[in-house]
């Protein structure tokens, strides 16, 4: 017996539900990298959050949009994942709790959830700890420094009480990751394995990130012709958390221009957004918001970049002339 | 989603896992190794000029627990892993100022390699380049402890003249004590005083049996810690000889004394024994007299809380025209302050006299252990002394570090 699915439709060579398991996995390495680096407490962090994301959007969609109960939505857990990347390992259960489900309920849910939110719910659930809980989101912790601390899952002060001060990083540990920062987004390395999952599995739209990196790299000598540092830069670059929204939030399906040429424009206004943040904000702003600002134009690229249909009837073309 | 599907997913997150985790562990190692020799080569920079070594290895042991002027220790290793020596950084502070030193110590404990001071403050001028060179000349590859010549035994004899007590009267002396001590032996004490002096003194004690304790120490049927109890008072009887009062055996409240090499018995009942002998040869109180005065007066209702026999009240020494105007001489009975039998104004510590009292040790260390004694600098004593204590305390800590690690 064949279900009744919602439409329009479209064939691909895999449902949702296998990609965002690859998904997943392309996520495990850097994820792997953030419990190596700061021990339990980015288990329990995960546990929470992608738990809390993936039950929130189950019993409110089964409430609110009973036509989609035959699909159990693993986005959920790709959000509640990315969630926990994005912020310290300091960062108490309360605090991602509440982001879990501001995410799921006001940024998925209430815009008719799976495949309709506007905002990427990973990246607006960083923006509301960004401005709940502000201290937590400044205590970065150097890497091993409480492997096996579970008090910050309480309060959040992080283990060692420490801000960085490092003033040269080796160039080992910026490839590993082993340098102070949120918990899964400082390794290149990591986060690389994660693109070439998604590469191998067909699953990376390439557009929108070439837009985005592109900007970044030729966009920062003008930007900071006055105080060029490419080291500092490039530090930023590749272990401040662009890199995971370059390769992960920039290829969501649902809240990113659908035809390739707007993906690519989009990437390029994100990216040029983010430079500006970056100069005059600061660097969680300049990962957070520019993709989020853009996110709300999705609608304008796709009404006006519409995807070309190859195969139109006779009489569809005759219309449009 | 088949089974297939499952299984393909299952090998893919297995691929992941296993590169993930050897690329961290690979950089993990790496920056470990980095790291390592970063820290080797600040260990080259501080510590080459004193022991070039391919790997200093820091030393963690309880040992240093007890020796609070070692800062640090290194040991350090060639590039066939052998030990070569070992860095020890010292700070010893005493009444005058610090001394901050680091030394390179042979692998056996036994030779100072090199020594350069880092800091100094307090104790007169700072020791210049050529003062240190001097130092580094005279200290280099000598076997350690060291000290200056001139606390050489022969040499402290020759400086040091020790008086004789006053009042003293020729002749052979006895005194003995009242009850036999708890190991059954009863303490007893013979001096002979000849021109004024002590000249002979013997310590022993005998048993019910009439077997001396000495006799019972060499044949092992005595036994103390540390040398024999024969040896311990032969060291201790010449040592009385040579110093003339018993106040500069240096008893502390304990009993024992520190300065006398190889003496750690409890030396009180001896000085007891010796200062009634003392009081005896002033009373012109003789071994004959006093034994027909304990044989004829011994009466087992007497008073149990005189432990010895004192003279007979009615023979006082005589005070001749001599000896009248000189100051008045220090009695047995003036020298014992208390019960306990502390002499001096503080524990071992004997005042007033103060300068001419023998020491047996250097730094805490007996003079029979220094290996080494050198000139130093005549012009900076006080730095010499000081630097040398420093060597000195290394030398402490490396004695009992190799006897930790057996």
């Amino acid at each position: 017996m064949k279900r009744k699915q919602l439409a329009p439709h479209i064939h691909a060579d895999q449902p949702a539900s296998v990609r965002y398991i690859y998904v997943l996995l392309a996520l495990l390495p850097a994820w792997i990298g953030a419990v190596f680096y700061y021990g339990i407490r980015v288990v329990v962090l995960s546990a929470v959050s992608m738990g809390c994301f993936f039950l929130s959007d189950y019993i409110v969609s089964r409430r609110m949009y009973p036509e989609q109960s035959y699909y159990v939505d693993l986005s959920s857990l790709i959000s509640g994942l990315l969630l926990v990347l994005m912020v310290p390992a300091s960062t108490s259960v309360w605090a991602v709790l509440l982001a879990s489900l501001f995410g799921s309920l006001l940024v998925k849910q209430a815009f008719g959830g799976v495949g309709t939110n506007i905002l990427n719910p990973a990246l607006a659930s960083r923006a509301f700890l960004e401005f709940t809980f502000p201290v937590q989101m400044t205590a970065v912790e150097a890497p091993f420094s409480g492997l096996w601390h579970l008090s910050s899952l309480l309060n959040g002060k992080p283990a060692a009480q420490m801000v960085s001060t490092e003033t040269s990083v080796p160039w080992m540990h910026i490839l590993s990751g082993r340098i102070t920062g949120m918990a899964g987004v400082t390794s290149i390395v990591l986060l690389l394995i994660g693109l070439l999952i998604l590469l191998e599995r067909r699953l990376f739209r390439f557009e929108a990130p070439a837009g985005y990196f592109l900007v970044l790299i030729f966009g920062y000598v003008p930007f900071y012709w006055d105080a060029l540092r490419f080291d500092t830069f490039f530090v930023w670059l590749c272990t401040g958390g662009l890199l995971l929204v370059g390769i992960f939030m920039l290829n969501d399906y649902s809240t990113i221009p659908m035809d390739p040429k707007g993906r690519f424009l989009f990437g390029l206004i994100a990216g040029l957004l983010t430079l500006v943040m970056y100069r005059f904000g600061n660097s969680t702003y300049a990962m957070v918001f520019p993709v989020l600002m853009m996110n709300m134009t999705t609608p304008i690229f796709d009404h006006y970049l519409r995807p070309r249909a190859f195969s139109k009837p006779s009489w569809y073309r005759e219309v449009e002339e | 989603m088949t089974r297939s599907f499952f299984k393909g997913v299952t090998i893919h997150a297995a691929i992941c896992v296993l590169v993930t985790l050897t690329f961290l562990f690979s950089c993990l190692s790496y920056a470990r190794s980095v790291a390592r020799s970063g820290q080797q080569e600040e260990y080259r920079e501080l510590y080459g000029s004193l022991l070039m070594a391919s790997e200093y290895r820091s030393l963690k042991t309880e040992v240093l627990d007890n020796h609070e002027d070692i800062l640090a220790v290194y040991s350090a290793y060639d590039e066939s892993g052998r030990l070569i020596g070992y860095i020890l950084d010292v700070q010893t502070q005493n009444a005058d100022g610090m001394i901050h030193t680091q030394m390179s110590i042979s692998e056996d404990g036994e030779n100072l390699m090199n020594i350069r001071v880092v800091e100094q403050s307090g104790i007169g001028e700072a020791l210049t380049e050529e003062q240190m060179d001097t130092l580094r000349t005279q200290l280099k590859g000598q076997r350690i402890p060291v000290s200056v010549r001139k606390d050489l035994p022969t040499e402290a004899y020759k400086q040091m003249d020790y008086d004789p007590l006053l009042g003293l009267h020729d002749g052979v002396y006895y005194a003995q004590a009242e009850n036999a001590a708890s190991d059954g032996y009863k303490d007893y004490c013979e001096i002979e005083v000849s021109g004024g002096r002590i000249v002979r003194v013997e310590w022993d004690a005998e048993n019910e049996l009439s077997h001396t304790r000495s006799q019972d120490s060499i044949s092992g049927e005595y036994k103390v810690s540390g040398n024999i109890w024969a040896e311990q008072s032969y060291r201790l009887c010449n040592r009385l000889v040579l110093v003339q009062d018993p106040v500069k055996l240096a008893m502390k409240s304990d009993g024992k004394t520190e300065i006398i090499d190889g003496v750690t018995i409890d030396i009180s009942t001896f000085v007891q024994l010796v200062n009634d002998c003392i009081a005896n040869s002033r009373a012109s109180f003789t071994k004959e007299q006093y034994l027909k005065n304990q044989s004829g007066t011994e009466d087992p209702d007497d008073d149990a809380s005189s432990e010895t026999t004192a003279p007979p009240e009615e023979i006082t020494p005589a005070v001749t025209d001599e000896t009248k105007g000189a100051p008045e001489p220090t009695t047995a009975a003036d020298t014992e302050p208390s019960e306990l039998g502390v002499i001096g104004g503080e524990d071992g510590v004997v005042s007033g006299e103060g300068d001419n009292i023998l020491s047996d040790s250097v730094d805490g260390i007996p003079l029979s252990e220094i290996r080494t004694y050198i000139d130093g600098l005549p012009e900076a004593q006080a730095q010499t002394a000081a630097l040398l204590s420093s060597v000195n305390e290394a030398y402490k800590f490396m004695r009992e570090y190799l006897n930790w690690v057996g």
